[in-house]
């Protein structure tokens, strides 16, 4: 069985390809929010098994939503799924509790994230 | 996984390219003002003239009244000073008259006050509501076509004006994600395409076998040219569709052109 998860990005193109990803590989979307309030408002209604997090969006950035998240739920599920590369980002996503961080240009990487969250869950 | 490499897939992509050349422009084009705001412009300036007409009728009309009742008042005061009986029961008798084109002056005052008012109103809320947002629009808008990205639309409002800010702030979001996954994937291309030439530059060197090497980094290759046509796959254009490898006039276009 596949995982649900709550995709957030501000860019409708890029939810749309995100969510196709994951249907393909068997994960079912539960919720998808354009930013980082509704994130938020949608984790506390939904409480997904993993939420893929784009960092730079309008109303509120990723690493504050995600932050929110993890303080109400220690537990919550995160994978940073953004355009931005570097360690400095991957070092404060891994401060901040996220459980990936991967590129948006490479969604392979996307499918190995969640499916070792997968397999996590099995266990 | 990836699919396959193929060779003739990749020549096939240079020649599609290659005969777009001189078919597309990739240059910006500049971005002309947009013709509503001089329409819109009249508009307001015709709706203006209207209203400062009208009030310019009620002022006159006020002073006509103005002037009518004084003249009937100096007209008393003439009578007055003849003290005579039919002069005082004249000015008694003109007394309600000059009583009602009072009351009609100071309603015409009531309603010059009231038209100012409202006509300030629409246009304080007309600039405020409509202008303002509208203009901030078009700047940003001009600014996404040109290439900046960085510019903001209002949005908020549960309105028309609130849900038009929304959709282009959706089409520069979309359109900057989508060039920031291509410059990214082709960002790695390159890389990747480095490392293969210097694979290739040390086994002239030392004639170790660069296959393996090769072969994986030629995968990277793959995935990265995958994403970015399963990207163009996700798009829709005006008379083309991409079908994976180059892009192709659909038939109904085709149609018309020969038409």
């Amino acid at each position: 069985m596949g995982m649900r998860v709550l995709v957030v990005d501000d860019s409708g193109f890029m939810r749309k390809r995100i969510v196709a990803e994951l249907n393909s590989w068997g994960h079912s979307v539960v919720g998808e929010a354009k930013g980082g309030e509704e994130a938020v408002e949608l984790y506390r209604a939904l409480k997904p098994d993993v939420v893929t997090m784009d960092i730079t969006m309008r109303d509120k950035d990723g690493m504050t939503a995600a932050r929110e998240i993890l303080l109400e739920d220690p537990m919550a599920k995160i994978v940073f799924l953004t355009i931005l590369q570097g360690e400095k980002y991957k070092a404060e996503a891994r401060k901040l509790g996220a459980v990936g961080f991967v590129n948006k240009s490479d969604p392979l990487s996307l499918a190995e994230a969640i499916e070792q969250m997968e397999q996590h869950k099995k266990k | 996984m990836a699919s396959q490499y193929t060779t003739d897939g990749a020549l096939a992509s240079t020649t599609a390219l290659a005969g777009a050349d001189h078919v597309a422009s990739y240059g910006r084009k500049p971005v002309p003002q947009p013709r509503g705001l001089i329409s819109r412009r009249r508009i307001l300036l015709g709706f203006c003239s209207l209203a400062i007409l009208a009030i310019a009728v009620n002022i006159v009309f006020i002073v006509d009244a103005a002037m009518t009742s004084e003249s009937a008042r100096q007209a008393i005061l003439n009578d007055a000073r003849l003290i005579t009986r039919e002069a005082t029961a004249s000015a008694l008798g003109q007394w309600p008259s000059l009583q009602t084109q009072g009351r009609f002056m100071n309603r015409l005052l009531i309603l010059l006050g009231l038209s100012l008012a409202c006509f300030g109103s629409f246009i304080y809320v007309f600039l405020r509501r409509f202008i303002a947002p509208l203009d901030e629009m078009t700047g940003s808008a001009i600014e996404v076509a040109g290439g900046n990205f960085n510019v903001s639309f209002p949005s908020g409002k549960h309105d028309e004006i609130g849900s038009l800010g929304e959709a282009l702030y959706a089409v520069a979001s979309n359109y900057q994600e989508v060039l920031l996954v291509t410059g990214t994937s082709a960002g790695r291309c390159r890389s990747t395409l480095d490392r293969m030439a210097e694979i290739l530059a040390a086994e002239q060197k030392d004639s170790s076998p660069p296959a393996a090497y090769l072969k994986k980094y030629m995968i990277v290759l793959e995935q990265e040219i995958d994403m970015l046509r399963h990207m163009m796959n996700d798009f829709e254009f005006y008379q083309v569709h991409f079908d994976g490898r180059k892009a192709v006039r659909h038939a109904a276009a085709t149609r018309e052109a020969k038409e």
